[in-house]
């Protein structure tokens, strides 16, 4: 059921791929190694989870990946583009329309309403939203009522869902999630990763979670174990997402974690291995 | 992006009220300034409202500053081109137009007000209503103004050059002024400047004016219709120019103050967003984006704020008219008109002064990187950047230089030197800021260490990390006590030097200034009994007026040992008719003699007030004379009858009663206890100083409420952690008070080493160590303002903050 490395199939299309990236923190009090080396695929249509213990550099894999921050060794490819040449401008058009993000917190402009909040990729594109097509992406987040509503009128997961909303309104290539549920009790989880599941599934979403929760990793097609910036253990669900699915409930929406091989169980079991390792 | 931004000002407008209430009263200043400024425009005076054409003598050109009477014609002239010009078809009669200082002695005191009397006959010249009673027939008689009180036959008294003198009222007019016979006129005034031309009902101006030209040609100048303005009076004109250096002033101080204020506001604001834009990057925003963002919220409000200014400015100008005649500072008389373009200019200044202002903001903001977006609050890990290590030194050793030049300037330049070292001290230690704050802090906040609670530590270390933004709070604070020391200190130390100066030059005992008079009559001067300049205007062949005054012999030989000597001897200035065979002597001023070729021995040609020439020997030139021309006493009073004396300097107690004038003690004078010139430079220097701290007090506050609001999550956490809301609200009024000091701090140390340096050339200039004075009231209110509008400003938002978490 787990295999010590990816074995890429060559036809599947790699949308995110790192080929040995370093970060490396200086500063007075030391150097840090947040990514040692690191060689990793993201394939298109697939929904990772990322875990490992606080410090193992989730965030900093997330943030290189997606062209937020710039590794210190390595190149990254998102989308068949390579980050590394382009400067500010370019990426900053890049990760505008290939790129979404989702984050613990802060990810929505207080002074904006959630329908301002969603439109804003667009605009920055200089598109002009067609109202429609915003409601359309809020409604898809089950908040087509809250359209004029400010993020301090909003609960946390409404919030996130917003924060969704907004990710996918440019149709990205990849979405990252770094702990977007990591604020929210378990109900609004239980909500946010639904959406996420559900874009994998029937939009053909590429997307990529941090998560410290084995119950939301269960979720994923594929879970990467981090440790002091290396990947140190990775599997996948049994069988290919969609074969699993017809094989079960039947079509339903949603099958039950359980029925798909990656139990939160053993997630929780090879997390507890690994933080007592080191 | 501009929609963006507009959403953004409409979503967060308090973080925006303060820049945008900095900029609303900035352009408010500058429209009402810009409307008084065209509305000052010269007027024909009412006196010579009633007549079409008028005949002046030729101008010459004067240096800024300077309003000398011009060269009036001699007698002969007069009288040739008075001949003349009634020959002109039309015209009834050319009437020489004398002038003379007169006043009302009502109840023992000189009645204040206008204090000119003319000739009968120029009452043609005016649109006045009919004389009640009879002109004025013979010597001894005067027409008055009605306004007076007093009726026809009574006796008044009149204070004149000469002194008091007993005359008969025959008649009262509507209007001011003083009527004697135009033979009296012509023995009070000197010589004639303005011939005015009464016409008859039918004649035809054009051809009078036509015809008048070719009569005078180059020897005078025809004015007609609104170039008859040109007549107002040289004190009016002196009055508006100073109403102009005012108005300049607070134009320059008022937009000084606004870019200073808005951009800091903005500046204050990215840093406090820092986050916001990080998350704007992060869904896409391009550096630029964001830069252009941050324009367009400053060219929203400063639209609304410019547009709203524009429009305040135009309704509060005649305010402003109305207190700047009173304050003296433009002629009475003087109303503000309405014109459009100053409201419409003042508009676009406030767009650009909005856009300006945020510039630097703009592109701080544009730096920001989207990974800040889920940061914790950054520590500022390079508040200095080469370019505010430059600029802030550039700037402090302007400031610097400035303020010792303030030593070496003319009286009237110092205020608007001041204004410049101070603004340019104050923008440099801003720049400065990041590195001279962290020392600054651990002193100040040292107190606050010794404390067993949390609070101190807290606040001590709130204020160490966040660099720029204590710097950010204490800036207004700076601004407003450097200001206020600086400029205060500058004004009073550098007017208590000049009046020391001006005693230690006579070593006088006492001084008798004028009381409700513009000067002092000879009897008032004889009463006195003591050291005393006779001021006038002579004229060389060629150039500009020149300032001359008449000394006694004894006086010149009293103050002869302090006058620096070039070539001659000053002691041989003799008085004379200059016919018996007796020669006139004259002391000239060292630039003077250069300027002209002028040495000591040979002669020269001079025109006096009454338009006669005299030829004199110049028996000194001196380096440092009070004025161009030193002449004899009696020479200046037998041309220039209806001259004043400014001040009398005397030894010893002085027993007669001094009609017009008091007596003030040496103290009181070095004091400069109302001396008029200084008077208007100290309303100039409170209202500049009202001006700069009503702004940056809104800038304390604006700051506050800001950083304040910043910080609720601050507040939340302490609460959580178990800190009392008493404690809370204790952390932050502390945290205010030591942002005072730190401002008020850096601000005594922005001004005092450009005061002691102001101090130290002053000193040297008068030769006499001059006490430095600092108005420790007037900063010390200044400072309380502060202390209480800062904490103030801290604490009320702080308490809602309080008040929500629970
Ligand atoms: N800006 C930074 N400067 C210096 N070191 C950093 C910085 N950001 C992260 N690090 C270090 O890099 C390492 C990896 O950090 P990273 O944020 O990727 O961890 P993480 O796996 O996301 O942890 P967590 O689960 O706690 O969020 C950590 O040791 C961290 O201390
Ligand atoms: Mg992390």
């Amino acid at each position: 059921m787990t295999t010590a490395t990816s074995t890429t199939p060559s036809t599947a299309i790699e949308t995110v791929r790192l080929r040995s990236v370093s970060k490396v923190y200086g500063s007075a009090a030391g150097t840090v190694t947040a990514l040692d080396a690191m060689t990793v695929s993201f394939l298109a249509g697939t929904f990772t989870a990322v875990m490992g213990p606080s410090g193992s550099g989730k965030s900093t894999l997330l943030h290189c990946a997606a062209g937020l921050d710039r590794p210190t060794g390595g190149e990254v490819t998102i989308d068949g583009t390579e980050l590394g040449p382009l400067d500010e401008t370019a990426l900053t058009l890049l990760r505008r329309e290939r790129i979404g993000f989702v984050f613990q917190s802060f990810n929505l402009v207080s002074a904006l309403t959630a329908e301002q909040n969603v439109a804003l990729p667009l605009r920055l594109a200089g598109i002009r939203p067609r109202d429609a097509e915003v409601r359309a992406a809020l409604a898809e987040v089950g908040l087509a009522q809250r359209a004029g509503h400010r993020p301090g009128e909003l609960s946390g997961g409404e919030r996130q869902r917003v924060a969704i909303a907004r990710a996918l309104i440019t149709r990205p290539a990849v979405l990252f999630a770094d702990e977007p549920t990591g604020a929210l009790d378990s109900a609004a989880s239980r909500e946010v990763l639904r959406l996420l599941r559900d874009l994998t599934d029937h939009r053909g979403q590429t997307v990529i979670m941090v998560t410290h929760d084995p119950v939301a990793a269960s979720r994923a097609d594929r879970v990467l174990l981090l440790a002091d910036g290396r990947v140190v253990d990775e599997f996948t669900a049994g069988a290919p997402a969609g074969e699993d699915r017809s094989g079960g409930s039947g079509g339903g929406p949603g099958p039950a974690p359980a029925e798909r091989g990656l139990s939160p169980e053993l997630i929780a079991a090879r997390m507890a291995v690994l933080e007592a390792s080191c | 992006m501009l929609r963006t931004a507009l959403i953004m000002v409409r979503g967060r407008w308090s973080g925006f009220a303060g820049a945008f209430v900095a900029l609303c009263l900035g352009v408010a200043l500058i429209s009402m300034t810009a409307l008084v400024y065209v509305s000052a425009a010269p007027r024909v005076p009412d006196r010579y409202e009633g007549t079409g054409v008028l005949v002046r003598a030729p101008a010459a050109e004067q240096a800024e500053g300077f309003f000398l009477e011009d060269r009036p014609w001699s007698p002969e002239a007069v009288t040739v081109l008075t001949g003349r010009l009634r020959g002109v078809p039309g015209v009834t009669a050319a009437v020489a137009d004398r002038s003379f200082y007169a006043q009302a002695v009502v109840g023992g005191r000189p009645v204040p007000g206008y204090s000119r009397g003319h000739g009968w006959s120029s009452v043609a010249l005016a649109p006045y209503g009919p004389v009640e009673g009879r002109p004025p027939e013979r010597d001894g008689e005067v027409v008055l103004d009605r306004a007076l009180g007093i009726s026809p036959g009574s006796p008044v008294t009149l204070l004149t050059a000469a002194g008091p003198v007993p005359y008969t009222v025959t008649g009262t007019l509507d209007a001011p002024g003083f009527h004697v016979t135009d033979a009296a006129a012509a023995r009070l005034s000197g010589g004639v400047r303005v011939i005015g031309l009464v016409t008859a009902a039918d004649a035809d101006p054009a051809r009078v004016e036509r015809m008048a030209r070719e009569i005078v040609g180059g020897e005078g100048e025809v004015l007609a219709g609104d170039a008859r303005a040109a007549l107002e009076p040289r004190s009016d004109a002196r009055t508006r120019w100073i109403g102009t250096q005012v108005l300049a002033g607070m134009a320059a101080v008022s937009g000084f103050v606004s870019v200073f204020v808005v951009a800091s506001t903005f500046a204050f604001g990215v840093v406090q967003r820092r986050r916001e834009f990080g998350l704007l990057r992060l869904v896409g925003a391009a550096p630029r984006q964001v830069r252009l963002m941050v324009y367009g919220e400053a060219l929203a409000v400063g639209a609304v704020a410019a547009a709203a200014g524009a429009v305040l400015g135009a309704v509060l100008a005649p305010a402003l008219g109305g207190l700047l005649v009173e304050a003296g500072f433009e002629p009475p008389g003087f109303s503000v008109r309405a014109a459009l373009w100053p409201p419409v200019a003042s508009f676009g200044i406030g767009l650009g002064v909005a856009l300006l202002a945020v510039w630097s903001a703009s592109r701080r903001a544009g730096r920001v990187r989207p990974l800040e977006a889920l940061r914790e609050a950054e520590v500022d890990r390079r508040p200095m950047t080469p370019a505010r290590w430059i600029g802030g030194a550039v700037l402090t050793a302007l400031g610097i230089g400035l303020a010792a030049a303030t030593a070496g300037a003319a009286a009237d330049a110092i205020v608007n030197y001041c204004l410049y070292a101070a603004m340019a001290l104050i923008l440099g230690l801003t720049l400065l800021a990041p590195v001279v704050v962290p020392p600054v802090v651990r002193v100040l906040s040292w107190p606050l260490s010794r404390t067993r609670g949390a609070a101190g530590m807290l606040v001590r270390e709130e204020l160490l990390a966040a660099v720029r933004r204590t710097a950010a709070t204490a800036a207004p604070i700076l601004v407003t006590v450097g200001f206020t020391v600086l400029v205060t200190g500058m004004t009073q130390t550098t007017a208590g030097a000049f009046a020391l100066g001006r005693t230690a030059a006579v070593r006088a005992e006492a001084v008798v200034v004028p009381d409700g008079t513009p000067g002092l009559s000879d009897a008032a001067v004889a009463a006195a009994g003591g050291v005393a300049l006779l001021p006038t205007t002579v004229y060389g062949e060629g150039g500009p007026p020149l300032e001359a005054a008449g000394i006694t012999p004894e006086a010149l030989a009293r103050s002869a040992d302090r006058l620096e000597v070039v070539e001659g001897s000053p002691g041989a200035v003799r008085g004379g008719d200059g016919a018996g065979g007796t020669e006139l002597g004259a002391v000239v001023a060292r630039w003077l003699a250069d300027e002209r070729g002028w040495r000591a021995g040979g002669a020269v040609t001079l025109a006096f007030e009454d338009g006669r020439t005299e030829t004199l020997v110049v028996t000194a030139v001196v380096a440092d004379a009070p004025v161009a021309v030193l002449l004899p006493r009696d020479t200046v009073r037998s041309h220039d009858p209806s001259a004043l004396t400014g001040e009398v300097l005397v030894d010893g107690a002085v027993r007669a009663e001094i009609p017009g004038g008091r007596v003030l003690g040496a103290d009181a004078y070095a004091r400069n206890a109302g001396d008029e010139e200084d008077r208007l430079v100290w309303i100039f220097t409170l209202i500049l100083v009202g001006m700069a701290v009503g702004y940056t007090g809104l800038a304390v506050a604006n700051t506050m409420v800001m950083a304040t609001a910043g910080r609720a999550a601050d507040f939340r956490v302490l609460r959580m952690a178990g800190a009392t809301p008493r404690q809370v609200l204790g952390a932050v009024a502390a945290e205010s008070a030591v942002v005072t000091a730190l401002g008020t701090a850096l601000g005594v140390a922005v001004a005092f080493p450009a005061l002691l340096g102001m101090r130290s050339g002053l000193s040297e200039k008068i030769g006499a160590p001059v006490p430095l004075i600092v108005p420790w009231p007037v900063v010390l209110g200044v400072i309380g303002g502060c202390l209480v509008l800062a904490v103030g400003a801290a604490v009320v938002p702080a308490l809602a903050a309080v008040r929500r978490g629970r």
